[in-house]
Formats: C-alpha cells, sequence, structure tokens
C-alpha cells in the first residue's frame, strides 16, 4: 500500500494540476507582464514601458468612476442579496425552526420558483430584462400605467437611459437571477441544524424571529461567509449584465461601467490598448484577491462542531 | 532584425506561449525589444505581395494560383451574409479547383485577432460591425496588405477601366491612411435622414432642407401627437454622424479637418457651437420621442415604422436591417441632413462619402492574390448589382445601378446620390477611425446633449477635454490628413 502511495497521489494531481497552471495561473502571469507594455494586441511586438500605464490610470478619471461603480454594487448586492436569500429560505424551510414550526404553505412550489432563474443563462437574463425596462411598452412601463404612473416622469429616459438608474435597474436583474441560488444553499445549510437546539429553544419560550438569530444564523455563518465572498467576487466583475444590458458600460453616459467592461472597450474597442487594459485587469485581480482575504478576515467566527 | 533571422524557429505562436517565461530572461527581453523597433514604424513596411504564379495576365491580374484555397470571413450583420455567398460562388466558377472556405459571424474581433496573433489570418475579411477591428491599428502594425496593386489592375467586367476608375470618388477615403489605401470599404452608404413619404404625402408636410423648417415641422408634427425625432438611443454615434456633416456643411471643409487633426480648440470652433445649440433645440422644444435614451438601434426603428416619430437618422442598411417589420403602405425614403442656416457653406445636396462594410486582406494572408481577386470581382458589375438587389444598399461602384430595377429606398438612395454628385462632396470625418476614445466620448455627450442635462455649451467643452487628453495620450497613434 505505502509504495504504489506516491505515483498514485501523483496520477490524480497532476492533470488538474497542469491544466491550472496553463489555463489559470500563465494567463495571470502573462496579463501582468503585458500591463507593462505598450502591447496593441495584434502584432508580437512591443516595448516595456514600466509603471506607464499604472500611473496613467491612477490619474484616469474614468477609472475612478468604474471602480466607485463597483464599490457600490459590492456594498449593495451582497447586502440585498443574501437578505433576501436568507428571508426566503427561513420561510420556506422548516429547517429555520427544526420542525418545531412549519414553513410556508406551497414552499416546495414556491424552492422551485425562486431557483428557476438560476438555470436561465445571464444574457437571457439580461435581454429579458431589456425588454421590461423597455420604454416602448415594455413590462415595467404597462404595470405602472395601470396604476397611473408615468415611466417617464418617474424616471427621465427609463431605467436603462438614465446615468442615475441604470446601475440599479441592473442590479435589480443581478439579484433577482442570484438570490435561489444562496436560498438553495441556506436551505441545505439549515436542514444541517440538529433539530433538538430548536426544540430547546422552543422550550425556553423563544418564538421565530429569536430562534432566526440567536440560533440559525449563527449556526449557518460559514455558509454565509462562502457566500459573501462569491457575490462579492461576482459584483466585482458583473461583465455579463452589463455587456448588454449597458452596452459595455458605455450606455447612459457611463452609467453602467464597471472595471471589467472599461478594461474590455480599452483592449478591443478604444485604439487597442492591451497594455493599459492588462493594468486595468492587475488592479481588478489584486482588489478580488483583496476582498477575499478581507472577507474571511472580518468573518471569522469560531466553528461548532455537531 | 539580425537577432530576429538568428531565431528561425521563434514564431508569433511559439511566442505567445512562451511569454511568461521569457519575460525573466534577459536575451529574451533584448530579443522582444529588437522585434519591437523593427515592426512598430509607421506601417509603410508592407511589401507589395509578389505574383505568386507566372500566368499573370488581364484576366488574372495577381497571378492568383487557381488551387489555391480561399478563406473568406465576413460580418454577419444587418445586409446579412448572403450576398458574399453569392461573390463566392464567382470566385468558385473563376477557379473551380479552390476551395472557398466562408464564416459569416457578428464577432469579428473575436475571431480574427488571436489568427492575426498566430500570424494565421484569413485571405478576406469584412471589418465591419460593432465588434470590428480596430484597422488604424492593423495598419500601424503592418497587418494589411497595400491595394495599389488591385487598384491599377483592369476591372472584372466592365472593358477598357481599371478598379480604380470604376468607384465613385472619394469612396476610398476612410481606409486611406497615409496616401495609402489598405481596404475597400464596399457598401456606398448614405448616411442621412429618413421619413415616410406616405405620411408626409397625407398631411401636406415637406422634408426640410433647414434647420428652421425643421423646428416649424416639428410645430406640426406636435399638433398631430407626433415627436418629429427619435434616434437609436444606445447608440448615440447615429446623431453623431448627422452633427458631422451639419457642422461640414456649415463651416466648410475645414472644420471638420481641423477636428480630425486634433487642432486645439478645434470642438469650439463657431460651426460646432451653432450645430450643438440647434441639437440642443430638439431638446428643449420636446420634439424627441420619450425614452428614446434608452431604446437599443432596432427598437428605435421599430418605433419609427409604427409612426411613433417622423423622423429617424440611419445609413442605408435600414430597410436590410428592418425587412420583416416594414408596414405594406410605408414608403421608406432618405433625404441629406438639413442645413443649419442661409450661411451655409455647402448646399442641402451634399453628402459625405461614407461607405460601410470594410473589405480587407491581411498582408500575413496565404493567399493574397486570391485574396485580391476577391476584391475584384465584387466590385465587378455582377458582384455589384447583387449586392444592392440583396441589400437594399448601392456599391461604391458607379453606374452600375442604374439599370436595375429598384425597389423605393434604392430609387430614392439613387436621387440623393445624384443630386450629390452635381455638388461639392463632404469629406468624411475620420476622427472615429483614428480615436476611438474620442468618438466614445463624443457620442456619450451628443446622448446627454439630446436627452439628459448637457446644454451646448457643455457638449462642446467635454468633447474638447476629451480631445486635448487623447492629443496628450503617447498610448495613441496620431495621424493627420
Amino acid at each position: 500500500m505505502r509504495k504504489g502511495r506516491v505515483p498514485f497521489i501523483i496520477t490524480f494531481l497532476a492533470p488538474p494540476l497542469l491544466l491550472y497552471v496553463v489555463f489559470v495561473l500563465s494567463p495571470f502571469v502573462q496579463g501582468i507582464q503585458i500591463s507593462f507594455t505598450n502591447w496593441t494586441g495584434f502584432t508580437p511586438n512591443f516595448d516595456y514601458v514600466g509603471f506607464q500605464n499604472y500611473t496613467a490610470l491612477i490619474g484616469d478619471s474614468a477609472w475612478w468612476h468604474a471602480v466607485t461603480n463597483n464599490l457600490k454594487l459590492l456594498i449593495v448586492i451582497p447586502i440585498v442579496t443574501l437578505a433576501l436569500a436568507l428571508a426566503f429560505a427561513t420561510l420556506l424551510t422548516r429547517g429555520g425552526t427544526g420542525g418545531t414550526q412549519h414553513g410556508l404553505a406551497g414552499q416546495r412550489l414556491y424552492r422551485v420558483v425562486y431557483f428557476f432563474p438560476q438555470v436561465i443563462p445571464v444574457v437571457i437574463v439580461a435581454i429579458m430584462f431589456q425588454f421590461i425596462y423597455s420604454t416602448q411598452s415594455g413590462l415595467l412601463q404597462q404595470t405602472l400605467d395601470f396604476i397611473g404612473i408615468d415611466l417617464l416622469e418617474l424616471i427621465p429616459n427609463g431605467p436603462l437611459g438614465n446615468r442615475d438608474f441604470i446601475l440599479w435597474a441592473i442590479v435589480i436583474a443581478a439579484v433577482w437571477s442570484t438570490v435561489g441560488f444562496y436560498m438553495v444553499l441556506f436551505i441545505a445549510g439549515m436542514q444541517q441544524i440538529p433539530r433538538e437546539f430548536f426544540e430547546a429553544a422552543a422550550i425556553d419560550g423563544a418564538g421565530r424571529v429569536r430562534m432566526f438569530f440567536h440560533l440559525t444564523l449563527p449556526l449557518l455563518w460559514g455558509h454565509v461567509q462562502v457566500s459573501l465572498v462569491h457575490i462579492g467576487v461576482g459584483a466585482l466583475d458583473m461583465f455579463a449584465l452589463m455587456s448588454v444590458m449597458a452596452r459595455n458600460g458605455v450606455s447612459a453616459d457611463y452609467g453602467g461601467d464597471v472595471m471589467a467592461t472599461q478594461l474590455y472597450r480599452t483592449a478591443f474597442a478604444l485604439n487597442s490598448q492591451f497594455g493599459y487594459a492588462s493594468a486595468m485587469a492587475t488592479m481588478l485581480l489584486g482588489f478580488s484577491v483583496l476582498l477575499a482575504v478581507l472577507t474571511f478576515r472580518i468573518t471569522r467566527r469560531e466553528r461548532l462542531e455537531y | 532584425m539580425t537577432n530576429r533571422r538568428a531565431y528561425p524557429g521563434f514564431d508569433r505562436r511559439e511566442f505567445l506561449r512562451r511569454a511568461g517565461f521569457l519575460a525573466t530572461a534577459a536575451s529574451a527581453t533584448s530579443l522582444l525589444g529588437a522585434c519591437a523597433t523593427s515592426g512598430g514604424g509607421d506601417g509603410s513596411t508592407t511589401a507589395t505581395p509578389k505574383p505568386t504564379s507566372s500566368n499573370v495576365d488581364a484576366r488574372n491580374p495577381f497571378g492568383v494560383d487557381p488551387k489555391a484555397a480561399l478563406d473568406v470571413v465576413i460580418f454577419k450583420g444587418g445586409f446579412s451574409d448572403e450576398y458574399a455567398k453569392y461573390h463566392e460562388s464567382m470566385y468558385q466558377k473563376r477557379y473551380p479547383d479552390a476551395t472557398v472556405k466562408h464564416l459569416g459571424t457578428q464577432e469579428i474581433t473575436a475571431q480574427l485577432q488571436p489568427r492575426f496573433v498566430n500570424g494565421t489570418p484569413p485571405d478576406v475579411v469584412d471589418n465591419s460591425g460593432a465588434q470590428d477591428m480596430d484597422t488604424a491599428t492593423l495598419v500601424t502594425q503592418g497587418q494589411l496588405s497595400e491595394l495599389s496593386q488591385l487598384l491599377s489592375a483592369p476591372a472584372w467586367d466592365i472593358s477598357g477601366k481599371t478598379v480604380q476608375d470604376t468607384l465613385a470618388p472619394g469612396s476610398l477615403d476612410p481606409l486611406t491612411f497615409d496616401g495609402k489605401v489598405y481596404g475597400i470599404p464596399y457598401a456606398f452608404n448614405i448616411n442621412g435622414l429618413w421619413h415616410d413619404q406616405k405620411l408626409f404625402t397625407d398631411n401636406g408636410w415637406e422634408v426640410p432642407k433647414t434647420w428652421d423648417a425643421m423646428m416649424a415641422l416639428g410645430e406640426k408634427t406636435k399638433a398631430k401627437g407626433l415627436p418629429l425625432w427619435t434616434y437609436q438611443g444606445q447608440y448615440p454615434g447615429y446623431m453623431l454622424t448627422v452633427f458631422n456633416a451639419m457642422v461640414q456643411k456649415h463651416g466648410g471643409k475645414d472644420v471638420i479637418k481641423n477636428i480630425d487633426n486634433l487642432e486645439d480648440g478645434a470642438w469650439q470652433q463657431d460651426s460646432v457651437r451653432a450645430v450643438a445649440e440647434a441639437f440642443f433645440e430638439l431638446k428643449s422644444k420636446g420634439y424627441i420621442l420619450p425614452g428614446t435614451a434608452s431604446l437599443s438601434h432596432t427598437q428605435s426603428q421599430a418605433a419609427w415604422l409604427q409612426r411613433k416619430a417622423a423622423i429617424i437618422p440611419c445609413g442605408s442598411w435600414l430597410k436590410s436591417e428592418m425587412k420583416s417589420q416594414v408596414p405594406a403602405d410605408f414608403q421608406m425614403s432618405i433625404t441629406p441632413s438639413p442645413s443649419l442656416d442661409a450661411n451655409d457653406k455647402f448646399p442641402f445636396e451634399a453628402i459625405p462619402n461614407t461607405p460601410t462594410e470594410s473589405f480587407l486582406v491581411p498582408s500575413k494572408a496565404k493567399n493574397v492574390a486570391g485574396g485580391l481577386e476577391y476584391l475584384r470581382l465584387m466590385l465587378s458589375k455582377e458582384g455589384a448589382q447583387k449586392f444592392a438587389e440583396l441589400t437594399f444598399t448601392l456599391t461604391i461602384v458607379q453606374g452600375v445601378h442604374d439599370e436595375q430595377e429598384h425597389d423605393p429606398v434604392l430609387k430614392s438612395s439613387l436621387a440623393t446620390l445624384t443630386a450629390a454628385q452635381k455638388v461639392e462632396r463632404l469629406d468624411a470625418a475620420t476622427y472615429g477611425t483614428w480615436y476611438r476614445p474620442l468618438v466614445e466620448e463624443a457620442e456619450a455627450a451628443i446622448g446627454v446633449l439630446l436627452t439628459s442635462s448637457l446644454d451646448a455649451k457643455g457638449f462642446v467643452e467635454r468633447v474638447q477635454k476629451k480631445a486635448d487628453a487623447v492629443k496628450k495620450d503617447p498610448k495613441i497613434k496620431k495621424f493627420t490628413r
């Protein structure tokens, strides 16, 4: 047994490690290398320009605008998504109270309904919401009409044509499409919590709300932590939705421009500044790593074994 | 250059694969340095292709190898790619032994950029659409064939003329860099204002030729409960096209030339301000269809076809793009953009040449001769007429469309073109191709001018600021004309 162990482990570890190095690590390294050049992306030729791209980036107000938008997303999306997902999970599961109290009637149906957006491709979600937000008889406009409100008076130029609204209009699409996934994750987590805890709490006279905050949530913390990192990194990216719904960030006077869309345009549309775009990408990479480290630091708690 | 010869196996593919490791090796860094200086330059390093076989004659002026495969990539957008399939069948007919590979796609950059980097680009590229490659960069990097050989070759089926002779004057300007032609802009696109002649006749409205008449019409349409104007809200570039034309008509060629050449204060010239003021009026008088800013190009065009607005700016591809949604009684017609006032330096009829569908032959293509031959056959009478028939759009080949049976769109396009050719031609603005960061900002700003918080002064200042920034930016190569 012992003898064959090392080759055995290598056979299993080597292929994925190799794939990871070739397709994940090496592009990162190359990207960082390119960020120090003036490469245009069309030829093998380039010059090294030192930190020129980075100093230009720091002085680029368009980049700071994109960073600010990402920060807004980073604050709002995780809070809204997780709050909704926790609320739905609690309402829809008996696990929330360990079976001492029942979930909502029709909970199986709701589970499917809330999870459903998760199986729709992001691009389809984006196109669908474009129709919903359309100022030529979109669903939103007609619904508001029905209750006597003029969409264009409420939001001049419509949700996707208004600089101050476009970001939040897209946030709604983002939350709608992911909340079901985290709900299912939390339901699974809640079902692992031993029933006795809830029974004990019930005997002590704790109600639903109290059980949630003092039992369910602390015991679910590991799940919440993982979700936070996941949603946070997603909020730093947001490329797919912004690409379709905000025309790569240009729509509504750059109202929905984020780091990912801006770097995409810089590389592929704006006179092909690949070196500069790679500097943006490297910064984005830095932010993502920083975010993951910070989240785990801040949310670290002792884990309970049961 | 000597360094290069010392590493014969060091091709582009290898380069990409090893780039990461090479960075650490000092010797490799100096090699890359050598490459950069040899290839950077001004793009004039491209050699004209040598004939590949000895059978060069009038029928085969580029010495096409009849057996060599031809690789064609077409932008499959508003014009679809049926016309290209016809052109390919023409090539196949002439060279039955050649296989023709066809790809119709909207993702030009995603499909082709890796191929350029690898040094294996196709033989013919229709570099068009929202995801087209940056032509200026391709030129400066020496990736495109210079086309003088094609232009001086005899025309395919118009006897006694060279290819150059058959083309509408000035049509090659947009793809001319420092005096050399690097591509054929094939479709004779006319950017203008579209209206439904039936709607206008029924109401007794005239197509406005001046901005004052336009504003007067706006009052009349408003009285009928119809907004005067809509545009492709998410793509304010359509309005920038109207803007460029009106500015040049009013102030003359130098005004737009100053803008193209990034002259200091170019956007603060009087004509630019005056047209910005005029555009501001569209907003302040409430002549724009509410909600226009958030519409996509097809949504706004559909609204116009449903007669929810009287006028929309667009290029010649409009009918081809909206074919299925045109009501039966709709008489789609195009006119030039209006004159600003009586002081205009150009008459109303003047239009710029703004051809679309940029056909390129990459310099590193396997079958450059075949690529040139394909371009030559596209510019034939047969090829051009088929294009017009399938897309309702004229080509830059002159005179061949007069004898075709025209639909209303082709008819009004031809009338506009014929009138325009009697007066002096506007220059096509080139800053859009040369300086993409500038045009992106100008588009965003014109959107805000038309539907949101900017006034004419704010618009002019904002775009001028960006023009100054682009001028100072060492990362962006500068051109002049």
